[in-house]
């Protein structure tokens, strides 16, 4: 894999994943509103 | 009891208004009706067509700085009105209102006319991976699949019946408990695919195609055009999806953040989607051009390659079914809507008419190709776009953007959203709206449309 492939799926992996991740966090535990 | 009181009793029975059980719920349906066979089976194939990783780039700008700003207005209006689309519009334009909410739901009643056709080959799909049918010869299969009207009907109406059933057991009961559970089970399915094919001995340089920007492709329009047409409508802005969802939600219940969610989720799934065709597409050096038969004619015979294909096909076409279900029930879901707004029909019932209206409609689709195709270019180009333009020009020109920000959006919602907003749904969000039609209007009059 090209250096270029790997920064792009680091930065999916960050903001789509980390993204998914707290959105969902929030949505199950926090938030004003559950 | 008198008779009136009966009636009345009746009367307000049919016009109680569900809400959502949960806040998950909500979220699950929202993203159950952003991620269907558009995120799971269009995206990757254009992505494959369109220069792969450049697109999918552009895709995730777009859905950013376009698709989210046109979202939140529709939901936030629907949650004020404490109403779909009917009541919606009602608020904004009074009796006119009305009116343009009962248009807008025929376009996704005529949507799930064909739509429920290619869920009913997905269905079939699914069924004949058990046997693994369709793995001898994919292309021949699929062509001879297709060309039988009879059994292409038959499981529509197959597609139609749990589609049906979902929206009769109503909004709680039935779409949001089938979203808590296939929508989860969607990703997770979808994720064990996506490992599984990037694991596959030299795939890297399927995966480079997949991922790596080609900056040369950033200045071709089309592909622009390409990715801004696909992240418009992948989240659902136009014709009602979101009114229709957006008011099943208590008064006080958040908008932005959870939209955010949404949205997110939306866009992961198309990714995740991408990475178990386009990689292996490139990989095997199958045809990207196929088309629509990319999931029919070329998905099997990547999974002929992975070893335990039947279990892969049918992993792969119950996710896909998951998808395409909890899409059509958002579609069915619209209509009813409606319906039980404006003429005060019961719930139960309503479904059960617009499902018979669905197969009677389904019927010309199914045995004709041109029709179909007619039709699908009139519900995409001309339904969503003009919606989500009228939508967008209306909210943001005629109530104002900063209102719609104000007084519909940020009460009692997570996120607050800042006046960045303004410019962007006023100038941004309704040029490329607009822009859309005008695209649409040269297609069509240019006689290049169907």
């Amino acid at each position: 894999m090209s250096v270029s492939s790997i920064v792009v799926l680091i930065l999916y992996i960050v903001f789509l994943g980390g993204g998914c991740a707290y959105t969902m966090h929030r949505t199950l535990t926090g938030g004003k509103k559950k | 009891m008198s008779n009136l009181d009966l009636n009345s009793n009746s009367e307000t029975q049919a016009q109680a208004k569900e809400n959502w059980g949960s806040r998950f719920g909500y979220v699950m349906s929202m993203i159950g009706m952003a991620v269907g066979l558009g995120a799971i089976w269009r995206f990757p194939m254009i992505a494959a067509q369109n220069g792969g990783g450049t697109f999918v780039l552009m895709f995730v700008l777009i859905t950013a700085c376009v698709a989210i700003p046109m979202g939140w207005p529709e939901i936030a209006v629907a949650r004020k009105a404490q109403g779909g689309l009917v009541k919606s519009y009602e608020m904004v334009l009074g009796k006119k209102g009305k009116t343009l909410g009962f248009i807008y739901s025929l376009v996704p009643l005529l949507l799930n006319m064909y739509y429920l056709i290619v869920i009913g080959w997905v269905l079939a799909y699914t069924i004949f991976s058990i046997p693994g049918s369709y793995f001898q010869e994919p292309v021949a299969f699929f062509q001879e699949f297709q060309g039988n009207r009879i059994e292409s009907f038959l499981w529509t109406i197959g597609a139609l019946l749990i589609t049906t059933v979902i929206c009769y057991s109503g909004v709680k009961n039935g779409i949001e408990r089938f979203c808590k559970i296939a929508l989860p089970a969607l990703f997770i399915i979808l994720i064990i695919l996506a490992v599984r094919i990037c694991m596959i001995p030299g795939i890297s340089v399927g995966i480079d195609y997949y991922l790596k920007p080609d900056i040369s492709i950033f200045t071709d329009t089309r592909v622009w055009l390409m990715a801004g047409s696909m992240a418009f409508f992948a989240l659902g802005p136009g014709p009602g999806y979101l009114h229709t969802y957006g008011g099943y939600l208590k008064k006080d219940q958040d908008v932005t953040f959870d939209f955010l969610t949404v949205a997110i989720y939306s866009t992961f799934g198309c990714v995740l989607a991408g990475f178990i065709s386009v990689p292996a597409v490139v990989y095997f050096n199958l045809d990207k051009a196929t088309g629509s038969g990319l999931v029919f004619s070329v998905l099997p015979k990547v999974f002929q390659q992975l070893g335990a294909p039947r279990l892969m096909g049918f992993a792969f076409f119950l996710a896909l079914l998951g998808a395409g279900i909890s899409t059509t029930i958002s579609i069915m879901e619209i209509t009813v809507n409606t319906i039980v707004d404006v003429f005060k029909w019961e719930r139960k019932k309503t479904v059960l008419v617009v499902a018979l209206v669905t197969a009677i409609g389904a019927i010309p689709c199914v045995w004709n190709d041109a029709f179909l195709n007619a039709l699908d270019w009139v519900v995409n180009n001309i339904g969503y776009t003009f919606s989500a333009a009228i939508t967008a020009v209306l909210f943001a020109w005629r109530v104002g953007a900063n209102k719609v920000r104000e007084e519909w959006m940020n009460p009692d919602s997570d996120l607050q959203v800042g006046k960045w907003f303004n410019p962007v749904y006023k100038y941004l969000c309704c040029a490329v709206a607009v822009f859309f039609c005008a695209q649409a209007l040269v297609t069509l009059f240019s006689g290049k449309a169907f």
